[in-house]
C-alpha cells in the first residue's frame, strides 16, 4: 500500500469521527487534531480502530508515538511504519 | 481574548495536578477508567482491544519525576502546580506503596523542581494516629502545603475522623481540597456530593476548603456552597473534556474571587498538553463573561490560589519562574 493510500484512509477515519459541523477542508494532513479539531481520547481510540480495520495493520506497540502525535500527518507516518512492519511479518 | 491572555501571561497556578505515574493509581482504579472507555468505544462500534486502549492510556502516566510536567508547565506559562496525593489504601487492592512512601516521593519531586510544586497530602483517616502523625510532622516541616480529601474512598468530607486533620490544617493555615463527583467506577460516588462538606466548613471557619471539579460535578451545589460559606472555594479541573459553558456558568455566579484554575493533569493528556488546555480557556468563545474584569481573570489563574496557598509565589516570582 502506498503512502498516498494510507493518507487517504487515515483522513477518512478522522472524517468519520468528527462532529457533523466539521468541514472536510478542516481535516487535512497538517491539521493538529488535538487543538484544531478537538479530538479527545475516545476519538483517538476510534480513529485507531478504524485505521487498523481499514488498513489491516496492527498499531499495538506504537501507542507512545500515537499518544504523542499532534497532526494527522503524524498518524499517517505511524500507520505507514506499522504497515511496513506488518508487511515484513507477512500480515494479511 | 487578548486582555485575558495578558492577564494570564506567566501568572498561572494549576491548583489540581497529580504525579503522572501508575504507581499512585492501583489497578482497580485504572481498570474502572478503561471499563468506561471500552463502554463508549463499544457503543460507537469501534473494535479496539482492551489491551491496546490500556496501553495507550497508561502511556501518558509515565512521568514519575514530573520532568515532562515541568516542561509542559513552562510551555503553558504555569508557574506552579499543586500535586495532589490520593490515598486508596483502604478502598482498593493493589496499592504498591504505603501512604508514607507516596508522600515521601511527592516531597522528593518537589525538591527536584524547586519552586514549581506544592504538595497536598491525601491520607485516609482510617490510618488513625499513624496517618495523623505523618501529616502533622510533614506540615511542621513545611513539606506539605495542604490536605487532600478523597470521599470516593468511603467517607464524606464532614466525617468526624477527618476533624483532627482539619485541626492540623487550622494550626498551620493549610487549605483542604475535597474531590467532588464521580470518578473511577471502582469507587462509590455518593459520598462525593459538595453538600457533605457543609458541617466541616461550618465547624472549621478558619480553614479554606476547595471543591475540586466544581464546574464539572454538581456545579450549582458547588456555587451555592461558595456563595454562602465564606471559606469554600472551587476549582474548574476537568473542564478540558466538558462544555466550556460550564466554566462560564461558575464565572458568572458572583463568586469569581473563589474560582481557581486547575487541570487534573495527567488524566486528559491524550486530549492535549497543558498549553492546549490554557489556550482552550483563553481562546474559547466567551469563556470569560464580559463583565469579568482583568483583575478577576488574574485572580482565577493566579491570585485566588496564591491567597490560599502558603508558599505560593508572588506575582513577580511567578513571572520569573516560567
Amino acid at each position: 500500500m502506498t503512502t498516498g493510500q494510507i493518507e487517504a484512509e487515515v483522513l477518512r477515519a478522522f472524517r468519520q469521527i468528527m462532529p457533523r459541523g466539521t468541514k472536510p477542508s478542516q481535516v487535512v494532513p497538517g491539521a493538529d487534531f488535538k487543538s484544531d479539531l478537538g479530538v479527545e481520547s475516545i476519538g483517538l481510540f476510534s480513529v485507531i480502530a478504524l485505521i487498523e480495520e481499514n488498513l489491516n495493520i496492527d498499531l499495538f506497540g506504537r501507542t507512545k508515538e500515537l499518544a504523542e502525535a499532534r497532526t494527522i500527518a503524524d498518524v499517517v507516518r505511524i500507520a505507514a511504519a506499522a504497515g511496513a512492519t506488518s508487511a515484513e511479518r507477512g500480515a494479511t | 481574548v487578548s486582555s485575558a491572555r495578558q492577564a494570564a501571561h506567566g501568572l498561572i497556578i494549576d491548583c489540581h495536578a497529580h504525579i503522572a505515574s501508575c504507581e499512585y493509581f492501583p489497578p482497580p482504579f485504572m481498570d474502572g477508567v478503561i471499563d468506561n472507555m471500552m463502554c463508549v468505544l463499544g457503543s460507537r462500534g469501534a473494535r479496539l482491544s482492551r489491551r491496546k486502549v490500556e496501553e495507550l492510556y497508561t502511556s501518558r502516566f509515565q512521568d514519575p519525576e514530573c520532568d515532562q510536567l515541568v516542561s509542559e508547565m513552562d510551555a503553558a506559562g504555569i508557574a506552579r502546580s499543586v500535586l495532589l496525593l490520593a490515598d486508596f489504601t483502604f478502598a482498593l487492592r493493589g496499592c504498591s506503596m504505603t501512604v508514607a512512601e507516596m508522600l515521601s516521593k511527592h516531597v522528593a519531586v518537589a525538591r527536584r523542581h524547586p519552586g514549581r510544586f506544592l504538595t497536598f497530602a491525601g491520607i485516609d483517616p482510617r490510618w488513625g494516629q499513624d496517618g495523623l502523625g505523618l501529616f502533622e510532622s510533614a506540615a511542621a516541616r513545611g513539606e506539605v502545603h495542604g490536605f487532600k480529601v478523597y470521599p470516593p474512598c468511603g467517607f464524606n468530607a464532614s466525617d468526624r475522623r477527618l476533624y483532627p486533620f482539619y485541626e492540623v490544617c487550622k494550626g498551620h493555615a493549610l487549605p483542604v481540597l475535597v474531590h467532588v463527583g464521580a470518578t473511577s467506577p471502582a469507587l462509590g460516588f455518593e459520598s462525593s456530593r459538595p453538600i457533605h462538606l457543609d458541617d466541616a466548613a461550618r465547624d472549621f471557619p478558619a480553614v479554606k476548603f476547595i471543591l475540586a471539579h466544581g464546574s464539572v460535578h454538581y456545579p450549582d451545589e458547588c456555587v451555592m456552597m461558595c456563595k454562602f460559606r465564606p471559606n469554600v472555594y472551587l476549582d474548574v479541573s476537568g473542564y478540558e473534556v466538558e462544555e466550556l459553558a460550564l466554566v462560564r456558568h461558575v464565572l458568572s455566579a458572583g463568586i469569581n474571587h473563589k474560582v481557581l484554575f486547575g487541570t487534573d493533569w495527567p488524566f486528559f493528556r491524550l486530549r492535549g498538553t497543558q498549553k492546549d488546555f490554557v489556550d482552550l480557556l483563553l481562546e474559547g468563545d466567551d469563556v470569560f463573561p464580559a463583565k469579568m474584569s482583568v483583575g478577576e481573570i488574574e485572580g482565577f489563574f493566579f491570585g485566588n490560589a496564591a491567597g490560599l496557598l502558603r508558599g505560593a509565589p508572588t506575582a513577580d516570582q511567578a513571572r520569573t519562574a516560567v
